[in-house]
C-alpha cells in the first residue's frame, strides 16, 4: 500500500508552531518599544508647534489611530473579495476579515476620541457635523453593524458569504473619509504627511520623525492585534464544531436506547 | 504639559492595553477549554486549512 504525506504533517507540529509565536512575539515587543518611544518623543523630546502650540502633541496618535483603522477595513475588505472568489473561498478570509474589522473598529473608536480631545482646545469644541467626522462616525457605526452581522446564525457557508457582502458595502464609506476633506469645505485640516493637493509634507524634523514612528509602532500593534483575534477566532470555530459532535454523539446515544 | 494632551494619550494607552489583555485572557482560556477535551485541538485549530466541516 502506498501512503502518501503531506510536507505538513511531515513535520512535526513543535517545530512549526514556536517559529510563528516567536516572530508575532518579536512584532509585540517592538510595538510596544515603539509606542513608548513615540509617547517619549511626542511628549517630552518634540517641540511645540508654532500655532497649534502644545496641542500638537496629540497628533502623533491621532493620525496613526486614523491609518490603522484604514488599514484595518482594507484588509477586511481584500480578506472579503478572497472569500467571495471562488478560487479562492476558505474560512481563513472570513476569520480575516472579522479580526481585522473589530481591530479596526477599536481603532476608529480611538481616532475619534483622540481627535475630539484635540477639537475642544484647538476648535473649541468636542464634536461638530464636518464632513470628516461625520463620515469617520458613520464608519464606525458600519463597521459595529458587521461586527453584529458577524453573529446573525446561518450555516458556516451562508455567513461567510453574507459577512463578504457586508464588509465589501461597510467598505463604501473609506475612500469618502479620506477624500472628504478635499471634496468638501472641510474645518478638519488636509494630511500632513502626503498631501494630494499641495504635494507637499507640512510636517518636518523631530516631529515627522516621531509621527513616523507612531505609525508605524501602531501598524505593528494592529498587525499583533489581528493576529491573536485571528487565532481566537480559529479556537472558537473549533470549540463549535467540537460541541456540536459532541451533541451528536449524544443524540446518537440517546436514539440507540 | 496639558490636561487634554496628557489625557489624550491615557486614552489610547488604556483602550489599546486593555483591548490586547482581553484577548489574551480569552485566548488562553479557549485553549484551556479546547485542550481539556481535545488534546490536538489547539495544534487543529492553528494548522486550520480553511475549509468548512
Amino acid at each position: 500500500m502506498i501512503t502518501t504525506v503531506s510536507p505538513e504533517a511531515r513535520t512535526p507540529p513543535e517545530t512549526r508552531r514556536p517559529v510563528g509565536e516567536r516572530a508575532l512575539r518579536v512584532v509585540g515587543v517592538l510595538a510596544l518599544v515603539g509606542i513608548v518611544l513615540t509617547i517619549w518623543l511626542g511628549l517630552w523630546v518634540t517641540p511645540p508647534d508654532q500655532f497649534m502650540g502644545n496641542w500638537v502633541r496629540l497628533l502623533y496618535v491621532h493620525p496613526p489611530m486614523a491609518w490603522v483603522a484604514f488599514l484595518a477595513y482594507g484588509l477586511a475588505f481584500i480578506a472579503s473579495l478572497a472569500y467571495l472568489w471562488p478560487r479562492t473561498r476558505s474560512a481563513i478570509w472570513d476569520r480575516l476579515a472579522g479580526a481585522s474589522a473589530e481591530v479596526g473598529v477599536v481603532f476608529t473608536g480611538l481616532t475619534l476620541v483622540t481627535g475630539s480631545i484635540w477639537g475642544r482646545p484647538t476648535w473649541g469644541t468636542w464634536w461638530t457635523w464636518d464632513p470628516l467626522l461625520t463620515t469617520t462616525a458613520l464608519l464606525f457605526v458600519l463597521y459595529l453593524g458587521y461586527l453584529a452581522i458577524r453573529h446573525v446564525p446561518g450555516s458556516d457557508e451562508v455567513r461567510a458569504k453574507r459577512n463578504a457582502i457586508a464588509a465589501l458595502v461597510a467598505f463604501v464609506d473609506v475612500p469618502v473619509v479620506y477624500f472628504s476633506v478635499y471634496l468638501w469645505q472641510s474645518l478638519h485640516q488636509t494630511p500632513s504627511i502626503l498631501n494630494l493637493t499641495t504635494r507637499k509634507t507640512t510636517i518636518h524634523g523631530s516631529m515627522a520623525w516621531t509621527m513616523l514612528l507612531g505609525f508605524c509602532s501602531f501598524t505593528l500593534a494592529f498587525i499583533w492585534l489581528v493576529a491573536q483575534r485571528y487565532r481566537l477566532a480559529g479556537l472558537e470555530a473549533r470549540e463549535e464544531s467540537h460541541g456540536l459532535e459532541i451533541a451528536l454523539v449524544e443524540r446518537r446515544l440517546e436514539g440507540g436506547r | 504639559m496639558n490636561g487634554y494632551v496628557i489625557g489624550g494619550y491615557l486614552v489610547v494607552m488604556i483602550s489599546l492595553g486593555t483591548y490586547a489583555v482581553f484577548l489574551v485572557g480569552r485566548l488562553r482560556a479557549a485553549r484551556r477549554r479546547l485542550t481539556a477535551t481535545l488534546p490536538d485541538a489547539e495544534e487543529r485549530a492553528t494548522d486550520d486549512t480553511g475549509s468548512f466541516r
